[in-house]
């Protein structure tokens, strides 16, 4: 690592650090999905953190995706609460930044980088899943832009966000993966319900939400109209190939440290083997973004053996647990009712392994 | 050989069938009180010792199918009660066992708690004479920190302390098997009804299989929990050496069954709203209860490399 890296390192532990001894945050597993802090958002912002990849016309800082992963990574490390922050920064930034027009760019992207604008993502559908594609919702023709009518379901943080991305069919088309179109769109329109859904352990993160006669104007879409699909499938790069993929549970593995007898030297050993490597995937990712790629196959590779990854590390801390209860609000227990949505969100393990497989048979 | 279709299995699927597996905060689950009208707590335990009679292999399936609904009740604990007191006590409320104070299931609605120390000799003591911090177990069914305060009554005629847990650890057995069969056909019926890419979930080659896999793994450990109950039935030597087998591969099928079960619900699935979690935490939290499926498989590996391997051969084929 570079010696500017170091320093951005050691700031961000140190920011954490301060937080925490403040009492102002406590460390959890799964942090980027879960613990929702303005104010830390804020905060990362202030200090150029938010959008820092960005080119600074659009509030951003111009750094690579390196630095960023510097970041997120120490981030994630410190269980540190991030999700108000962390759709925009990640994903819907890049997207628009990639295909948007120059209006939509300065309209969207310095909110996000002040942590003004807090992004959802409406992409699923109770209809439309892993099949993506299927998605119903329809975007009509208005004058002066777009009429949107349908359902997403899942919807991270739909009731705090000011904004959502959204995947609609502006087209009825016989071959499904045309004919589909992406907007921005303001949560406050007209017309735009939330409704909660609880999850297994009783907290609220996701929504359903629904669109009534909600008018969208014209430069609210981004890239072109019709090539949703083209232009999501590369969005789902930035989603699935970043360390959150890897460390949802790396809370758990630090206290396991702590704990762990002999017993499960070469347990640990393991998980230690594979995170090192998973490590280095995250790296080719950022090098791959820093090239201009959109690097689909680097990335669903990694989520794929990620997940699986977050996972494993729960199954070695509950045996470093000697009494065999878990209590379900320390880290292990939150980790572990948390853990289904790991290889389902953001697309499932099956279906990463399918668009790989088929990228295999083409060859 | 217990299987699902076993008669009394279809008798206590009835009686389950359509109640809602959510309960009231802090008091027991209202199904409860039929359960105990019905006489399964005592099943298992001969009528001359004032049980109700059938076989250990009924209660170790009325256990399972109690498991299966998504139920949480104090079944197991107050059965293995029954059979270490016979008639004794036999109208107090609610009398629990455990083999340690630091998690004791139900203590805080128990109105006794037997207590069968590794150590110590073995007591009862009334409600009053502990004092109770509650906690929970990941499926949020109480595990309570006990500590004696008052007057208890010494048990000199009970069962060993390995005894109690190995009652204990075969029924937690059939609880996980019961439990990863109720997951089987929450999962079963979602991938036939819920539709992607035009067809229903289960056309799909890599659902299919792993349903497949679920199934088996449900097959295997009804066989090991069947040898184990038949060990305490008919070999009490043979019986902890079974149970430690049953226990480690229930606790291998709950990790893969919730798993599976999981993955193939989708976001469906980790929904409060969704049955699923009702199954799948009691999988996550049982599996290392009664003895933590490390402890158990360590038990057995010890007694393999001490005796080697006639000794193991012997007790394979016994
Ligand atoms: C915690 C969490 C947060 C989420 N947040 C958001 C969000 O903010 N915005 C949003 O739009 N969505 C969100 N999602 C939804 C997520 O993207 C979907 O759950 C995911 O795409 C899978 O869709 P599904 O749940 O409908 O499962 P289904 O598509 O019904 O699939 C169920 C299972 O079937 C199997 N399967 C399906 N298709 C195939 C195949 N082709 N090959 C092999 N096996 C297959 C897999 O095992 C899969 O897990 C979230 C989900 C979770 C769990």
């Amino acid at each position: 690592m570079n010696s500017s890296l170091d320093g951005l390192r050691r700031e961000v532990r140190e920011l954490c650090r301060a937080w925490r001894e403040a009492g102002r945050y406590r460390p959890r597993p799964d942090a980027w999905l879960r613990s929702f802090d303005l104010a830390f958002s804020k905060e990362l912002a202030e200090r150029g953190w938010l959008g820092m990849t960005w080119p600074r016309s659009v509030g951003g800082g111009e750094r690579s995706n390196l630095a960023r992963l510097v970041l997120t990574e120490e981030l994630l490390r410190a269980g540190a609460p991030v999700a108000a922050h962390w759709i925009g920064d990640r994903q819907i930034g890049p997207a628009v930044l990639r295909y948007g027009s120059e209006r939509l760019q300065q309209e969207v992207l310095p909110g996000i980088a002040a942590a003004e604008h807090v992004f959802c993502l409406g992409m699923s559908e109770p209809d439309a899943g892993s099949d993506l594609a299927a998605v119903r919702t329809t975007a009509t023709r208005v004058p002066g832009g777009w009429r949107i009518d349908g359902r997403k379901i899942w919807t991270s943080h739909a009731h705090r966000a000011t904004h959502a991305y959204l995947l609609a069919r502006s087209e009825k088309s016989e071959v499904k993966h045309a004919g589909l179109t992406e907007f921005v769109l303001d949560m406050d329109s007209p017309g735009v319900s939330v409704s909660p859904i609880v999850d297994m352990a009783g907290s609220h993160h996701f929504n359903e939400v629904v669109f009534e006669n909600v008018f969208v104007p014209e430069h609210r879409v981004i890239g072109t109209v019709g090539d949703g699909w083209k232009q999501v499938t590369e969005q789902l790069s930035y989603e699935r190939g970043g360390p959150e993929r890897v460390l949802s549970t790396y809370p758990v593995l630090a206290e396991l440290l702590e704990v762990a007898d002999d017993g499960l030297l070469e347990e640990v050993g393991e998980l230690v083997a594979r995170l090192g490597t998973l490590r280095a995937l995250c790296v080719r990712v950022a090098e791959a973004m820093d090239a201009g790629e959109a690097p689909v196959q680097a990335a669903a590779t990694l989520k794929y053996l990620g997940t699986a990854f977050e996972r494993d590390v729960l199954e070695c801390a509950r045996r470093a647990t000697g009494s065999g209860v878990v209590d379900p609000g320390s880290a292990l227990g939150e980790a572990i009712l948390a853990s289904p949505g790991f290889g389902i969100r953001g697309g499932s393990s099956e279906v990463l392994l399918s668009i790989l497989a088929k990228q295999e048979a083409r060859r | 050989m217990s299987t699902e279709n076993s008669l009394i299995t279809r008798v206590a699927a009835d009686v389950l069938s359509g109640v809602d597996p959510e309960a009231p905060a802090d008091a027991l689950h209202p199904v409860w009180p039929t359960l105990v009208e019905l006489g399964w707590p005592q099943v298992g335990v001969p009528e001359e010792r004032g049980g109700a009679g059938g076989s250990l292999h009924d209660l170790v399936e009325l256990v399972a199918a109690t498991a299966a609904s998504g139920v949480s009740v104090p079944l197991l604990e107050v059965a293995v009660s029954r059979w270490v007191l016979g008639a004794e006590l036999a109208d107090a409320p609610l009398v629990v066992t455990t083999t340690g104070l630091e998690a004791v299931p139900w203590a805080r609605h128990a109105s006794h708690v037997l207590v069968r120390p590794e150590r110590e000799p073995a007591f009862l003591a009334e409600r009053g004479a502990l004092e109770v911090v509650p906690g929970e177990n990941l499926a949020g069914e109480p595990r309570d920190a006990v500590r004696v305060t008052g007057a208890t009554t010494a048990l000199p005629d009970a069962p060993s302390h390995e005894e109690v847990l190995a009652r204990a650890a075969l029924l937690k057995a059939a609880a996980l098997l019961g439990a990863a069969r109720g997951a089987y056909r929450h999962t079963r019926e979602h991938v036939t009804q819920r539709e992607q890419f035009g067809r229903p979930l289960v056309a799909l080659k890599p659902v299919a299989s792993s349903l497949a896999e679920m199934r088996v793994h449900l097959v295997a450990t009804e066989a090991a929990v069947a040898r184990a109950a038949r060990g305490h039935e008919e070999d009490p030597d043979r019986a902890l050496a079974a149970t430690a087998a049953a226990k480690v591969t229930a606790a291998r099928t709950a990790t893969s069954v919730a798993r599976a079960a999981h993955q193939l619900h989708g976001a469906m699935g980790v929904t409060r709203e969704h049955p699923l979690h009702h199954v799948t935490r009691k999988l996550w939290a049982w599996r290392d209860e009664s003895g933590t499926e490390r402890s158990w498989s360590a038990r057995l590996g010890r007694a393999a490399l001490t005796g080697g391997e006639a000794a193991l051969w012997d007790h394979l084929t016994a």
